[in-house]
């Protein structure tokens, strides 16, 4: 068993949707440029996007914002649809995609109810010269590969070492994801679950937590804060 | 069972036996965590990282950045957690930085029309240029800059005698004229938005383009927060101003007021809080000279929320009350005032009227408040040039059509997409020559007759100044984190040197005996040490010997100085005359009229057009749109109904703003449920005809549609009150959105976002 759980909370009142996460996750993760091509046909990836959901119309509108990336679900519905196990998940908390047994049959895509999976429908192709820039820790996935958020596992390992290595947990407690490192308003933190006196822990267990989609039993490792609002609120309590 | 990976792959591949086998026993852990080419080292050997701190140059915020070197290249940008304006968050444009540096249409040496020069031959033709030229015929070119370059710049520009303009991206003349009005300061003060506990922004989109949204943002997770720092209390967010922005989402409360209502709204908060005794009374006195509200009755929220809507109806006389109190009970409050209320014929009053709430609710410098930046603690980096305004530009673009310039020079700026309503393109090519040090091929370039690639931020020496600079001294130092590019044959590929190295070699050259300084570089040190000998013993660097103090400087990113005391605030200069006191009433389009107000803005990911060359920011989704690559044509859902058209439908935008020649767009529509059906949003920054592969030809440039009148009493552009018609051209295409077809609406039941009151 192991003593580290990794989680994160999404706090959607401080999300102010500027997507720094989403090109922080990009350039971490190795994603490959999406031209207007790729958003006209559905095919664009990102690993970390940010919703927009509209509420009413003109004047009484609201447009809310949600960072949705991969659950990382304990109970996870792309899991049981691979055939040939390239999804699963640990007892760190993380659902795992192994790229190289995936053979793109789309399956997981398909079961995921947060469309947190992407696949690489083409070659993914940059200038030559981006390749300078390309993070060496990262495997860049080819056509046929479905991808997701990792959770930077990366780093993850690389901080598991240097601990070891060390003798020091310092590396561990202080790991971020690149998403929740770049967010300027502090609305994603990440996490060990396990560890009750991280700010993950404590936000995991606040009294404004949710899961997203919750009836569908997913287990995700990835809590919401609710959104504060007033005069929603007021509204609702009105009707 | 123990199993190997090779029997994994043999047994997964036996379909159905593989199923009942893994039924029965776990896949062991070392099977399945193994995945990270990290982890994989007879694949890839990498070498040892380094990360180099330095500043920013993609934004004008000069905030810290770190970035990850691994044999010689640049690997990934994130926040510097050290630098006190942005503690390690960026936003997404500050991330692209990488692409900008192994850009593949980055211009890789000089070049005269269609040929290649070396360093030499490009750098001599400069010097003869101005050998050659007048002075007083010769124009320099910049971009806003608020680093040890400008000094490099005005020293220069001093020494030749030449004539220099500074291009502002998105104009803040207005701000700055109100500042300098009411409070008899130079430069934009510091918005204490973390530790404000209501904020009232008065069309100023701080969370996306008003002046230094990245240090806003930071700002904004701390005032949201009641957890830590900040007022241990969720702040609340109130936005007035005619376009539903992403800073209006993000808000508790929109209040959709009409383009050019802005100061009667202001003023009736105003007149609230000084009829209920809210106010200062120091400051009632000398604004309103000793009359109190008797001087503002005549905005009284029930004469003014039926003028004020940006639609009939919208805003009431309760709406204002309350606003009012909030901002004085829920303290301390803070009102923002900037975008479209200040391009208004009535900007300049909009935004006085607007800061002037801030002065009567106490709040100037105190937390929460306005507070004054601190000088730096080098003479150079304190007076920088103020932006020129457009009244400037209207005038320089006059002289170089009458052929009053022989030479332009042309750097950090694109004058000919962002002053194409001008007709700049036209009047540069009237100029006998122009010399760029753009990096990439842009609009302006195009037209060179010489053009000096600038060397990326990356790769070069400068120190920075925060814009706006917190109420402390900080310098963020800029230094090369990468050697050149080197090809396969050991040749450089980029080519490129660093603006500041051009001017010194020429001015040197010219004979100009104030460029004292080697190169960059060497100015950069000397200027470090006179700061480590001026401050020897405080700040976030304290070195010994200057050796030391440099080595932590270059670690750190820069030298800063928390403690520093605050600069003490001047009493409020400004009073509201007997004409500022009379409701101006300046008429809105009426919802049928077929007219609209045209609002202008700058998406965050995408920023106002210089970084339209890099493809994260051109994929970055608008994030209350989600349009990416495209420029749309935000039209009110009712509205669009009304007039038959769909998402994605092209239309013509044309100006039909009074007393202005007409020009026209072709743009696709979003169906917008927020706007207003009087109102339509353009975003700014495409529509280039250059600029690099990931720019030209990618949508339509707004800017060609506005308004060339001025801000009364300031020159600045009244982009504000330009007026448009639209009408379909029978053509669709499918907007490019990172939500696809189906627009995401909350829906009843299966709350995605759940909402709390508390």
């Amino acid at each position: 068993m192991s003593d580290v759980k990794w989680g994160m909370v999404v706090d959607v009142d401080k999300c102010s949707g500027c997507q720094a996460c989403v090109i922080a996750c990009m350039a971490e993760n190795n994603i490959p440029i999406n031209l207007d091509r790729d958003f006209k046909e559905n095919r664009s990836i990102a690993w970390i996007r940010i919703e927009r959901y509209w509420e009413g119309e003109y004047p009484d509108v609201k447009a809310r914002f949600l960072p949705v990336l991969c659950q990382h679900c304990g109970n996870a519905p792309c899991e049981p649809v691979c055939p040939v196990y390239a999804t699963f998940h640990n007892d760190q908390g993380m659902n795992i995609q192994v790229y190289n047994r995936c053979v793109g049959t789309r399956y997981c895509a398909n079961n995921c109810p947060y469309h947190a999976r992407y696949f690489n429908y083409r070659r993914p192709t940059w200038p030559e010269t981006y390749n300078n820039y390309l993070n060496p820790d990262v495997t860049v996935r080819d056509r046929g590969i479905m991808e997701k958020c990792s959770f930077c596992v990366q780093r993850i390992n690389a901080a598991t070492r240097i601990a070891k290595r060390d003798g020091n947990e310092d590396a561990i407690a202080g790991l971020q994801t690149a998403c929740a490192q770049a967010c300027p308003t502090d609305a994603l933190v990440f996490g060990n679950l396990n560890n009750p006196d991280s700010q993950v822990s404590q936000l995991y267990n606040d009294e404004r937590s949710y899961v997203l989609q919750e009836s569908i039993g997913t287990q995700p490792n990835i809590r919401y804060l609710k959104k504060i609002d007033e005069h929603a609120a007021a509204e609702a309590h009105a009707h | 069972m123990d199993l190997t990976r090779r029997d994994f792959l043999r047994v997964a591949g036996a379909s159905s036996v593989a199923g009942i086998l893994f039924a029965g026993c776990a896949i062991p852990e070392r099977e399945l965590i193994k995945q990270s080419p990290r982890d994989m080292p007879e694949d890839l050997a990498t070498g040892t990282e380094d990360w180099y701190a330095t500043q920013c140059g993609i934004c004008n915020e000069h905030h810290g950045i770190i970035v990850r070197v691994l044999e010689g290249r640049a690997k990934k940008i994130e926040g510097n957690p050290d630098h006190p304006t942005n503690r390690g968050r960026l936003l997404p444009t500050c991330l692209s930085g990488v692409q900008s540096l192994y850009h593949p249409d980055r211009i890789t040496n000089p070049i005269a029309g269609t040929t290649s020069l070396s360093w030499d031959d490009g750098m001599q033709r400069v010097v003869d240029a101005f050998n050659s030229n007048n002075s007083k015929r010769t124009l320099l070119i910049t971009g806003a800059d608020t680093t040890l370059l400008s000094h490099v710049v005005d020293e220069f520009v001093d020494a030749s005698g030449i004539e220099h303009m500074v291009l502002e991206d998105l104009e803040d003349t207005v701000l700055r004229n109100v500042v300098s009005d009411i409070f008899g300061e130079e430069g934009i003060p510091h918005f204490d938005i973390q530790n404000a506990k209501t904020v009232l922004s008065i069309g100023a989109d701080f969370l996306e383009s008003w002046v230094a949204p990245l240090q806003y943002s930071r700002a904004y997770g701390e005032f949201r927060s009641s957890e830590s720092g900040g007022t241990g209390v969720r702040g609340h967010l109130i936005y007035a101003g005619p376009r539903f922005s992403m800073t209006a989402a993000n808000a508790d409360q929109w209040l959709p007021i009409a383009p050019g209502q802005e100061s009667n709204f202001a003023l009736s908060v105003a007149y609230v809080l000084i009829r209920d005794n809210l106010a200062d009374a120091s400051v009632v006195d000398k604004i309103t000279g000793g009359r109190g509200a008797i001087a503002l009755a005549a905005f009284s929220p029930e004469t003014i929320a039926p003028l004020i809507g940006a639609t009939e109806g919208v805003i009431s006389a309760k709406d204002i009350e309350n606003v009012a109190k909030r901002l004085a009970e829920e303290s301390p409050g803070l009102v923002l005032a900037g975008g479209s209320a200040s391009a208004q014929q009535n900007g300049n009053f909009n935004i006085k009227a607007s800061l002037l709430i801030n002065a009567l609710l106490g709040n100037i410098g105190k937390q929460g408040g306005i507070q004054w930046t601190a000088d730096s603690p080098l003479r150079e980096l304190n007076n920088f040039k103020a932006p020129n305004t457009f009244a400037d530009w209207k005038s320089v673009t006059q002289r170089m059509d009458q052929g009053e310039f022989d030479l332009v020079l042309i750097h950090g700026a694109n004058p000919v997409h962002n002053l194409e309503v001008l007709d700049f393109k036209d009047k540069l090519s009237k100029v006998g020559s122009v010399i760029s040090f753009s990096p990439i091929m842009d609009e302006s370039a195009e037209l060179a007759n010489l053009v000096l690639p600038d060397q990326n931020y990356l790769e070069t020496w400068n120190i920075g100044v925060p814009n706006p600079s917190p109420g402390y001294p900080v310098l963020t130092l800029q230094q090369p984190v990468v050697p050149s590019l080197l090809n396969e044959a050991n040749e450089i590929v980029y080519d490129n040197r660093p603006f500041g190295d051009i001017l010194t070699h020429v001015g040197r050259e010219l004979g100009y005996k104030s460029i004292a300084w080697e190169n960059m570089e060497d100015l950069v040190k000397t200027k470090m040490s006179e700061v480590h000998r001026r401050n020897r013993g405080r700040g976030s660097i304290q070195g010994a010997t200057f050796e030391a103090f440099w080595a932590g400087v270059l670690q750190r990113g820069g030298w800063w100085d928390t403690k520093a005391q605050q600069a003490n605030p001047g009493p409020v200069l400004a009073s509201l005359s007997d004409s500022e006191l009379t409701v101006q009433n300046s008429p809105t389009e009426a919802e049928d009229s077929g007219v609209y107000h045209l609002v202008p803005f700058v998406s965050v990911g995408l920023g106002s057009g210089s970084q339209s060359y890099l493809p994260w920011p051109q994929s970055t989704p608008d994030p209350v749109t989600s349009v990416v690559w495209e420029t749309w044509v935000e039209v009110n859902a009712r509205e669009a109904k009304r007039l038959g058209l769909r998402d994605g439908d092209i239309v013509n935008v044309e100006s039909v703003t009074t007393g202005e020649e007409s020009s026209v767009i072709q743009a696709p529509v979003y169906i917008h449920p927020g706007i207003p059906p009087n109102v339509v949003g353009i975003p700014m920054g495409r529509g280039h005809t250059a600029s690099g592969r990931y720019a030209k030809d990618f949508g339509s440039n707004v800017r060609k549609l506005l308004s060339i009148s001025e801000v009364e009493g300031t020159g600045a552009q009244a982009w504000g009150v330009s007026k448009v018609t639209i009408s379909g051209t029978g053509q669709r295409l499918r907007l490019p959105r990172m939500e696809g077809g189906i627009t995401g609406m909350q829906l009843e039941g299966t709350q995605i976002i759940q909402v709390t009151g508390s």
